[in-house]
């Protein structure tokens, strides 16, 4: 069972940064769902967490406006799966929130590192 | 391993989801949860651990939610959503399916009208390009649309400009029956010109078609492919001979097999060439070079870059040098050019005048239905209001919702077509299997009125104008963005001006209703009083057969042959009388002369035609016409004697109103002959049962021997006639097997003159029918409807105290306002259609009270009780419940 502050991340992300999170991943090549969220979960070393329910909804917004865009892909011997890549469009978006999230996340560590240091 | 797809689909059912798109979601979905499932076994969880723990991370609240946001509105593509409303339509399906079984019907109305429109008026022969098809008629001042004499056909075959083949052919067919091998048939035939196949452009199944001059006699004939089929499908058929009336005659070739002939009504057996009554006798070759006998019908095609109009041109002109040429036939006559069809120009107004009847009935059905399922849709756009709300405001525009709506409309509009299409077909398919004989020894009547791609052509505009009728209205309000409207509970009280527009519909769909019945009640009455109608003579106990000999006889054989068929069927047990005449009434009579008294002949107004027949003495006797003064014939008018006459009140009275007619004479105009008046007798019906009193004459059998042929026999049996038929027919055929016998009992005549009015009757008390219960169902739904609406009033009234009969009487007022307005438009329109069908109709009055009457009794008290039964549950509601529920 996830604790109630991971929880709490959990919502934070969805509101703001999850779709920067998944633009990000998607940036060096197309991926699926799946692995996706196991990406979230070994590279933020388990305090993320993203699981169907808040993953899915998300892939389908993105796709809905463009930003992403979902193909089904067979390999031999395995399911079929549905690959997401970043659009040209979604490129875009991706740099306009990096240097947002950038801008952002200069402001609250330094107010932070004032705070604790 | 756990069945993902079924979880994920059980999470994602309350959803409405475009089904590719759920497909994929579940696909992709499950594929996930199996990952994962795996992912918890490899960690060393148990089966039941990992499945309990993927099912935990799927059981998230929030899944059909956020889902729904973002593929609730999917994206605009027609094709992948139009799935959605039929599963709109699913959920609200009593409303769909009184919509569709309504539309069904009236579309199946409409099909079946169209067909039958299309059958009469505008069906052409199976021809190559018949649309370059035409028919030529000659009008004269008598007759304005007659068919052409023998020699007329080929002075127009030779000398006209504009044809490029010009065929004739007779549409009265003739039955004989005749020998293949030791096979008996009786075949339908129909005399056409050599040229007529390659007129037509038809080609032979096999073999040739008729070849040679017209003029010159040739025993040679073409068969149907149905008949070749029933002659055992010989394949070396061509070449070999049939026996017709004992006469050898060649099969030439076979039609193909889609050729039916052109001739409504009967699918021909065999075609045979003018002159072939040389050889098997159809007694028509005397008058062949008879420019006064008209039985032609001639086709012609256009030539190329020529069209009807100038067809008309140049047959006029032929038409005007024949009126110089022969003024003795053909003064005053015209030639006309009308587009082919399978009927003749004389009954060419009369299936027009059925048909745009018919057709006239099937669109006020249809707008009765359309009304209903605009009312049914409006209902369901009421309750449908809070979901456009929410779409709306989930961002779909004002386009989209409409455009949603009416994808549903087209849906069911579709879907009711396509059932209602198939419903006339198959209603059509067994009309045409079912081939009513009309008359005994007569081939069954063909009516085929199946539709062809004509008329499904003509139903898919039906189907998209009934859809948008139906669609466009409702749509439109029910994607009113009033958000709010919705909020302020606009919804639940609904609104005054909506519910006037249902009524409104509701009473035009009872005007509809109660002018259809006005119509089937007028129609009753007139089939009412054409069977009361006063005959004139006597109908009971008799039964005639008329012998249409096939073989050359000499007079005296003919008079040999009818002597033995009077003795030996007067001496068949209960005949009590037998004798013979040239037409009976209410049957077929011969073309009628022309007559004025003597000495005045010159002026033309006295002059008048007159139908008549040849008859014997105890023919008055046993048809009980009164003979009012005189005698009747007897043995002292025989051909040696000078001719006399009988002549009916009506003619006596037209010629010598205030002198006695007998002594008196006749100046007739065929031959030019005096004839003397002998008796006056009653007046009765001759062609039909509503004509009114029409001059007529009877002349002697006796003194006319040599001239006639095909005599009907009629005899006066002791009980029913029909019991005397096979009896007589056997004896016919015993004294000669060639001789086809036409029987009937002249209740069988009567009934026969009764065929048009009861068809015409049952037609539109059928669509009558359609329309009381169209009318019902659209009552019902704007009654329950509005009752609903008022939900909260009501509970309020009977929270006040109310009792439900005074509840109840406020509910139904509105009904009983509804459906006297409509009624009163009805009667209105009813009347005014009154007014048009009395010329129409037999003995209809202006305003017949019986009918009005019963009509409004009728629709008004079904009305009432259909709005009772509507009404009635609303007034046992709880208050309480009635108003928390707003």
């Amino acid at each position: 069972m996830k604790n109630a502050s991971s929880r709490m991340l959990d919502r934070e992300l969805k509101k703001g940064s999850a779709e920067l999170l998944l633009l990000s991943l998607l940036e060096a090549r197309a991926r699926h769902g799946y692995e996706i969220s196991k990406l979230i979960e070994s590279e933020s070393a388990g305090v993320l967490s993203f699981n169907v329910a808040s993953l899915y909804p998300l892939l389908y917004r993105l796709e809905k406006r463009g930003w992403i865009h979902g193909r089904w892909v067979d390999k031999a011997g395995q399911r079929r799966r549905r690959y997401y890549q970043l659009t040209a469009p979604g490129r875009k978006v991706l740099r306009a929130q990096r240097s947002n999230w950038k801008a952002f996340v200069t402001a609250i560590s330094r107010i932070a590192g004032v705070r604790y240091a | 391993m756990p069945d993902w797809r079924e979880e994920i689909r059980q999470r994602l059912g309350a959803l409405d989801l475009d089904p590719s798109r759920e497909a994929e979601i579940i696909e992709e979905l499950s594929g996930h949860a199996a990952d994962r499932y795996q992912e918890h076994l490899r960690r060393g969880l148990t089966e039941e651990d990992a499945y309990q723990r993927t099912l935990a991370e799927l059981s998230d609240v929030q899944l059909p939610a956020s889902l729904l946001q973002v593929a609730m509105i999917p994206k605009g593509r027609f094709s992948r959503r139009f799935p959605f409303p039929a599963r709109i339509l699913a959920k609200y399906w009593k409303l769909s399916a009184v919509a569709v079984l309504s539309l069904a019907i009236a579309i199946a109305a409409s099909v079946a009208g169209l067909s039958v429109f299309n059958a009469l008026l505008l069906r052409l022969p199976a021809a190559a390009s018949p649309s370059a098809l035409v028919t030529l008629y000659e009008s004269s001042p008598a007759d304005p649309m007659q068919q052409v004499s023998f020699a007329e056909y080929k002075f127009y075959r030779d000398n006209n400009q504009v044809f490029s083949g010009l065929a004739a052919f007779d549409y009265g067919i003739s039955v004989l029956s005749l020998n293949y091998g030791n096979r008996s048939e009786t075949a339908v035939a129909s005399t056409v010109s050599e040229s007529y196949f390659q007129v037509l452009g038809v080609r032979p199944f096999a073999g040739r078609f008729l070849s040679g001059d017209d003029s010159v006699p040739k025993a040679e004939v073409v068969l149907s492919y149905t008949f070749w089929q029933r002659l055992g499908e010989d394949p070396q058929m061509v070449g070999k001979t049939l026996q017709i009336s004992g006469r050898e005659v060649l099969v030439a070739g076979i039609a193909p097999k889609n050729f039916l002939g052109t001739v409504a009504g009967f699918s021909i057996d065999l075609w045979a060439p003018i002159r072939i009554d040389q050889a098997i006798g159809t007694n028509r070759m005397q008058g062949l070079e008879d420019r006064n006998s008209r039985w032609l019908t001639p086709i012609g095609r256009l030539k190329p870059g020529f069209n009807r109009f100038q067809a008309q041109a140049d047959v006029g002109r032929l038409a005007a040098r024949m009126a110089q040429d022969f003024p003795k036939t053909n003064k005053d006559y015209s030639a006309a050019v009308v587009p082919a069809s399978m009927l003749p120009a004389g009954q060419r107004g009369l299936a027009k005048m059925f048909s745009w009847a018919v057709m006239g009935i099937v669109l006020l059905v249809l707008l009765a239905a359309c009304t209903n399922v605009v009312n049914l849709l409006l209902g369901l756009a009421t309750a449908r209001r809070q979901e456009m709300l929410i779409r709306a405001a989930l961002g779909a525009t004002r386009g989209k919702l409409v455009r949603q709506l009416l994808q549903e409309s087209i849906l069911l509009s579709s879907v009711s077509g396509l059932f209602g299409f198939l419903l006339a077909y198959a209603g059509l398919q067994r009309l045409f299997a079912f081939r009513p004989v009309i008359l005994n020894g007569l081939p069954p009547l063909l009516l085929d009125f199946r539709p062809d791609l004509r008329v499904a052509a003509l139903t898919i505009a039906v189907i998209l104008a009934v859809t948008l009728a139906v669609g466009l209205v409702p749509a439109l309000y029910a994607s009113i963005p009033n958000l709010a409207g919705a909020l302020n509970g606009e919804i639940a009280v609904g609104g005054t001006r909506k519910r006037s527009a249902r009524n409104i519909l509701v009473a035009i769909q009872t005007a509809v209703c109660t002018l259809v019945l006005v119509g089937a009640g007028l129609c009753w009455r007139s089939l009412e009083q054409l069977k009361r109608v006063p005959l004139g003579f006597s109908a009971r106990n008799l039964v005639f057969a008329t012998l249409a000999e096939s073989k050359e006889y000499t007079p005296e054989q003919r008079e040999t042959l009818y002597a033995d068929t009077r003795q030996e069927v007067a001496a068949l047990p209960g005949v009590s009388a037998v004798t013979f005449a040239t037409s009976l009434p209410l049957s077929q009579n011969g073309p009628p002369d022309r007559a004025a008294p003597e000495g005045q002949e010159n002026a033309k107004d006295n002059w008048s035609t007159v139908a008549y027949s040849l008859v014997e003495g105890d023919y008055f006797s046993i048809l009980d016409l009164p003979l009012l003064a005189g005698r009747a014939f007897d043995s002292r008018d025989s051909e040696h004697s000078p001719e006399v006459i009988a002549i009916n009140r009506t003619l006596a009275r037209k010629y010598w109103p205030d002198h006695n007619p007998l002594g008196k004479r006749l100046r007739i105009q065929n031959g030019n002959r005096l004839v003397q008046v002998i008796a006056v007798i009653g007046d009765s019906k001759y062609d039909d049962l509503d004509e009114p009193l029409t001059p007529y004459m009877y002349f002697a059998l006796s003194q006319h021997k040599r001239d006639v042929s095909g005599l009907t026999l009629v005899a006066r049996t002791g009980g029913d006639p029909r019991l005397w038929m096979e009896p007589v027919r056997g004896i016919i055929h015993k004294l000669d097997p060639s001789i086809v016998c036409l029987m009937e009992t002249m209740e069988g005549q009567i009934n026969l003159s009764l065929l048009l009015p009861r068809i015409i009757f049952g037609c539109v008390s059928g669509f009558g029918l359609l329309a009381l219960m169209l009318s019902m169902a659209g009552i019902y739904a704007t009654t329950s409807y509005s009752v609903s609406e008022r939900k909260k009033e009501i509970g309020i009234r009977i929270a006040l105290g109310a009792q439900p009969r005074q509840v109840l009487a406020a509910l139904l007022r509105q009904a009983v306002l509804v459906t006297s307005i409509g009624l009163g438009v009805g009667l209105g329109l009813g009347v005014a259609m009154s007014a048009l069908l009395r010329s129409l109709l037999y003995g209809i009055h202006l305003v017949e009270l019986t009918v009005l009457l019963g009509v409004i009794v009728l629709t008004a008290s079904i009305a009432l009780v259909t709005a009772y039964l509507a009404a009635r549950p609303w007034t046992r509601i709880d208050p309480l419940e009635a108003v928390r529920h707003v």
